[in-house]
């Protein structure tokens, strides 16, 4: 299960997960995931995201610059108290259900690097419960995952957009998890409305936490292994 | 030949590490009060943490995943923050409570106040949690918790007229004394005191502790299924006694010593004394996987190394919390704050908990990313849901029952 190198979903299979070094000594949770955004649109995951500073923000989803502005009072006499610790991604050998680094624990988170010129940084946290408006006006749904390609660096093609109904996490709308029978029908049943709209499709307006959406959301495409 | 003992050792630290002070006391004073008219309660308790935490062992072994890395990794940081608060706050109550236990325990022996002891008691609790290997804390405790068989021995000198102890507890037989929502209320708090959380949460971060793989299934299910369903005949025993010597004498429980009585009763010095073992063992050891289950949660939310399998300089956040929360259980224990009442109050609490971690359990044990071929058969799924539905119930009605009810007075 080196899923890292098949097709996943980026809340679902990597986020929050356990963080373990070449020795299994337990290094941290995957806080959030920084996505490198290039000229052309490319969205990559380059690496990460690691500690308060990653983990306050997404405990306000939709307030995440005053969490973390609160985070920075707290001991504002701290330089970059605001960046998260980085693990590049190519640092990582392997995800099932750890995340297993090619490397020991010691020293191995680093402040977060600067962009290289002209790359953006985003995190995955913004682009996670962003509003989506579609061809006709806003939609109801909001991001609640992205798909990624598989490759040495994750890319995303996709987005998952639903309307916040419990279970999300689940995995029961993604067609992974199916028993007990009930409890995936109710839960399929709330997240009746999860759609799957291209990157291609997408403009992503990341200050206005909103995405733009040419065409209405299709159906969940099947994850392959 | 070594496996055979490995077996028959985890099953006996099964059976002696599962009765606490919660068991202890709800068990006596349901007897006292409501005679064996709440037996079917125990017993479907008792199913129900066979079926939870064969489930979460099962993760734990294949996916070397305990409680709330699932909890966060299912329900996201956010409710799984409040589910951690909610989850510690009922944990950190049944720490104190049993904390008080061993001191109250000492007390019956000592006569000293369980005030003056209870710095002491702590003391040594943190102690074992700093130095003690995890597999001696867990065999010797349970071993000595074992004691407790008296109350089963106490049952049988008593020789109660066993016809009787079944059709009241096939029949709900409620003395007509008591009202029903009151019936409701300690049947609630039986069953969070047979379901207590830590019980899951300490189970699964064990096996993790342990170097669980799939191969230790076998010895895991052996554990669960014969170890916890003969604590449960602890369980009933201790509401048997009750229900033949405090009774028909109108006596109530609200302390230990009434918890002890029949036994004395019944088998004299000897007994007593061999029940005071056992009490110090059975609420020490709850102590003990209390005060690591705090521990191992926060942990596991944040992700920092935590276990014992680890020196404690590598797992110095983990050994903190520990340490922290011991030092805040002697804070609220010595304003002098009964510990019965904090166990009464700590097996309701943990009834409302319950659905909080035994949810996202149920969905993990069924996802193949992390169990493979090992996900929930159909019976583990059966059952599953039933008790989702009952631990729901339960849950909801556990709060209204304490208002309404007044605490049970």
């Amino acid at each position: 299960m080196a899923r890292l190198h098949g097709h996943l979903d980026a809340a679902l299979h990597l986020l929050d997960r356990q963080v373990v070094d070449t020795d299994g000594a337990l290094v941290g949770k995957v806080d959030d995931l920084e996505l490198t955004e290039y000229a052309d649109g490319r969205l990559e995951v380059t690496g990460l995201l690691l500690g308060a500073a990653a983990l306050v923000p997404r405990m306000a989803p939709r307030h995440d610059d005053h969490a973390l502005a609160w985070w920075h009072r707290l001991a504002p006499q701290w330089r970059d108290r605001e960046r998260p610790g980085w693990i590049s991604i190519e640092d990582v050998k392997q995800l099932d259900s750890e995340v297993t680094l090619r490397k020991r624990r010691s020293g191995v988170v680093i402040p977060q690097p600067e962009a290289a010129e002209g790359l953006v940084l985003r995190r995955a946290s913004t682009l996670l419960e962003s509003e989506v408006t579609g061809p006709d006006g806003p939609l109801r749904e909001r991001v609640r995952d992205f798909r990624l390609e598989p490759g040495e660096h994750p890319t995303v093609h996709a987005i998952i957009v639903s309307r916040g109904r419990p279970g999300t996490l689940m995995g029961y709308d993604r067609n992974r998890v199916t028993r007990p029978v009930l409890l995936a029908k109710t839960l399929r049943h709330f997240n009746r409305h999860t759609g799957e709209l291209s990157l291609d499709d997408v403009t992503i307006d990341w200050d206005g936490r909103r995405v733009e959406a040419r065409t209405r959301p299709g159906p969940l495409t099947r994850l392959h292994d | 030949m070594k496996k055979y003992l490995a077996v028959a050792l985890g099953i006996l630290t099964a059976i002696g590490g599962f009765v606490d002070i919660g068991d202890l006391v709800t068990n006596a004073v349901v007897g006292s009060r409501f005679g064996m008219s709440m037996g079917l309660v125990v017993v479907v308790g008792v199913l129900g943490i066979c079926v939870y935490a064969e489930m979460s062992g099962r993760v734990a072994a294949v996916s070397r995943r305990a409680t709330f890395d699932l909890v966060r990794e299912r329900l996201g940081p956010r409710l799984g923050m409040l589910n951690l608060t909610a989850s510690m706050l009922v944990t950190f109550l049944t720490f104190i409570a049993e904390i008080g236990g061993v001191a109250l325990s000492l007390e019956l022996v000592s006569s000293v106040s369980y005030l003056l002891l209870v710095p002491f008691v702590a003391f040594v609790v943190w102690l074992v949690l700093w130095r003690a290997k995890f597999s001696h804390m867990e065999n010797v405790l349970g071993l000595l918790g074992l004691c407790l068989i008296v109350f089963s021995v106490a049952l049988w000198q008593l020789g109660p007229d066993w016809g009787d102890y079944v059709s009241q507890a096939a029949r709900f037989a409620k003395p007509g004394g008591e009202k029903w929502t009151t019936w409701a209320y300690y049947a609630v708090a039986l069953f969070g005191a047979a379901m207590t959380p830590y019980e899951v949460f300490f189970f699964s971060s064990g096996g993790v502790e342990e170097k669980w793989t799939p191969e230790d299934l076998g010895v895991m299910r052996a554990n669960v299924f014969i170890g916890f369903p003969l604590g449960g005949l602890l369980s009933l025993s201790i509401a048997g006694v009750a229900t033949a010597v405090l009774l028909p004498q109108g006596i109530g429980v609200d302390s230990l010593g009434q918890v002890g009585l029949p036994v004395a009763v019944a088998l004299g010095k000897i007994g007593l004394a061999i029940l005071i073992v056992g009490f110090v063992a059975a609420t020490f050891g709850a102590a003990c996987e209390t005060g690591l289950s705090v521990g191992y949660s926060i942990a596991q939310y944040f992700g920092w190394q935590w276990g014992k399998y680890v020196t404690t300089r590598e797992a110095t956040r983990f050994h903190a919390m520990i340490l922290v929360s011991t030092l805040a259980a002697v804070a609220v224990l010595l304003t002098a704050v009964d510990p019965i009442l904090v166990t009464e109050a700590s097996v309701v609490f943990s009834a409302v908990a319950l659905p909080l971690t035994y949810f996202p359990i149920l969905v993990v044990a069924n996802d193949p990313d992390y169990l493979g071929e090992y996900v929930n058969g159909r019976l583990a799924n059966g059952l599953g849901l039933v008790y989702l539905v009952l631990l729901t119930v339960v849950a909801v009605a556990a709060l209204p029952l304490m208002v309404i009810t007044g605490m049970g007075a």
